[in-house]
């Protein structure tokens, strides 16, 4: 006898840091099965499906959208065992976090409008403009 | 990412393997000898900051988000992209120094194989916290100013922003962490380009990369002070100037351009009209080897719930989430219809793109952006700046002539 897979629904909780999400699935042909292709931010319904339209639905035959975090997902699998343990930033941050360290550092070294001069070091392979 | 530095001044970096396939020709030591077949993947570690600036894709805020990735899942995240032998991990966030994991996270990157690199807004740097990240195995910081201090503070939403970015990275640079500049340049701040290349050299920067702004999070809130492409096109041949002036006076500083392949474009005929048709094919042939725009394939992105982004400015959509299906089982899902045809959207790009001369070194430029201004991931990007002379391959392509043109198709 095959013994029965043992999932868990560890994995649940928000899945957006961004506002609404929902889930999209798509069916090309009316024989085809829906397929999970990923999930789109939109505040509604109509809006995740415009969106998912734009992205890839360009010929499905149907698309759903559920709202992200009305889905309840159970897997065999998980990212780590200790999930949700120890609960990374999350919300619970320090609000009195300086907004800019105060911390006696010292001034610049340098104010506007210097010339040309020294020289230093490099490297990453990423980019983010934040 | 394009090097400025590295195509109009031969200036060797560690990442001209990733960037160029360019090892061979480099002296400096390579992050990888290995031809880039993974992303580099940017993982915004929380949402979380202590700034709140007008152009942050992540729109991060002073709160995190619910149900960010614990040090655990981390840890198993790292795990996974080393694994899938990506060979870059950018922390990133939000700000990812308000997360008081980050050197076990970073040290974790480090003993895993995975280039630990930080993307920062600086001014939680201190001495003592950029030696703990240097220890760990951070390889290199790269500190967020937005220009001189009254508009990089206005940019930045915080009175003092730019004071302490810029102590931030005398601390990184007093412990011997490598650090540079990321400026994403606007209306609000393209006239203190040079003025804050000149401030940082002064300080020891000598790495500056200069951003696009790409139209996702509160970037696309501000959409309107793009620069229109005739100052896209100004500012990116100025700062071509800039690096050739500082290398000619013995600076050897490195400049990048990210997040617009119409530069490649732009520099290739650049070169053509400064430095001679010969070293326009040079810079050609780097770029078809640096391969255009990366989103979906060279770069990826985490966000701080485990969502995958086919960059870090296109949050709002996701192919999966790391808590469900590991990022090689994801990344390598071709059956995703949006991944699939980004990976070969040379057939998919329509309007002016379409027949593009330039499309084998740039392939469309910024599909979010295409996206935003369009409707349609494969429509024109709004920013690029070649003249249609220059999109017809009747100006410097028709001098290269012959072999480059032909390696193009």
């Amino acid at each position: 006898m095959v013994e029965k897979t043992d999932r868990t629904g560890g994995s649940n909780g928000a899945r957006s840091a961004d506002g609404r999400r929902f889930e999209v699935f798509v069916r090309e042909e009316e024989a085809d099965p829906l397929r999970h292709v990923g999930t789109v931010a939109a505040p509604t319904p109509d809006a995740a499906h415009e969106e998912a339209s734009k992205l890839f639905a360009w010929y499905a035959r149907d698309v759903w959208v559920c709202p992200a975090e009305e889905t309840h997902r159970y897997s065999a699998e998980s990212l780590a065992d200790e999930a949700g343990d120890d609960a990374g930033t999350g919300e619970s941050g320090d609000a009195d976090e300086p907004r800019v360290y105060e911390e006696t550092e010292g001034t610049p070294t340098v104010s506007c409008g210097g010339a040309p001069a020294a020289d230093a070091a490099d490297t990453d392979g990423a980019e983010g403009s934040r | 990412m394009i090097s400025v530095s590295k195509l109009l001044c031969d200036l060797d970096a560690e990442s001209d393997g990733l960037r160029y396939d360019a090892a061979d020709g480099s002296k400096e030591p390579q992050i990888t000898d290995d031809k880039q077949e993974r992303p580099v993947v940017v993982w915004n570690t929380t949402k979380r900051c202590n700034l709140y600036c007008e152009h942050c894709y992540a729109a991060a805020d002073q709160e995190g988000a619910p149900n960010e990735l614990s040090t655990a899942e981390g840890k198993a995240l790292i795990d996974d992209l080393a694994e899938f032998g990506v060979p870059v991990l950018l922390f990133s966030g939000g700000e990812p120094l308000v997360r008081e994991d980050l050197p076990e996270l970073v040290s974790h990157a480090a003993d895993s194989g995975v280039r630990p690199v930080l993307s920062t807004n600086g001014t939680l740097l201190t001495r003592e916290r950029a030696r703990e990240l240097k220890e760990a195995g951070l390889k290199y910081a790269g500190v967020s100013v937005d220009g001189l201090p009254e508009r990089n503070d206005r940019i930045r939403g915080e009175e003092g922003a730019f004071d302490a970015a810029v102590r931030g990275i005398e601390a990184c640079l007093d412990v011997g962490l490598k650090t540079g500049l990321r400026y994403t340049i606007t209306e609000h701040n393209v006239e203190d380009l040079a003025g804050v290349v000149d401030l940082l050299v002064d300080v020891g920067v000598d790495r500056f990369c200069f951003y696009h702004l790409d139209y996702g999070g509160r970037g696309a809130d501000i959409s309107d002070v793009d620069l229109s492409p005739e100052a896209t096109r100004k500012a990116v041949t100025d700062l071509c100037d800039l690096t050739r002036e500082y290398h000619e006076a013995g600076e050897e500083i490195e400049t990048l351009l990210v997040g617009n392949y119409a530069d490649a474009g732009h520099l290739v005929e650049y070169a053509d009209r400064e430095m001679g048709t010969d070293r326009a094919r040079l810079i050609y042939r780097y770029l078809q080897r640096n391969g255009g725009d990366p989103t979906g394939e060279r770069v990826a992105d985490v966000d701080p719930v485990g969502n995958v982004h086919l960059t870090q400015f296109w949050q709002g959509y996701s192919p999966g989430n790391v808590r469900d299906r590991s990022f090689g089982a994801i990344w390598s899902d071709e059956s995703n219809p949006l991944l699939g045809a980004l990976r070969e959207r040379e057939d998919r790009l329509s309007g002016r793109c379409a027949d593009c001369a330039y499309k084998g070194v740039c392939r469309g430029g910024s599909r979010l952006r295409a996206l935003a201004a369009h409707g349609d991931p494969f429509a024109p990007d709004p920013k690029c700046y070649l003249t249609e002379a220059e999109r017809d391959g009747n100006a410097a392509l028709s001098r290269i002539g012959g072999d480059a043109a032909a390696d193009a198709d």
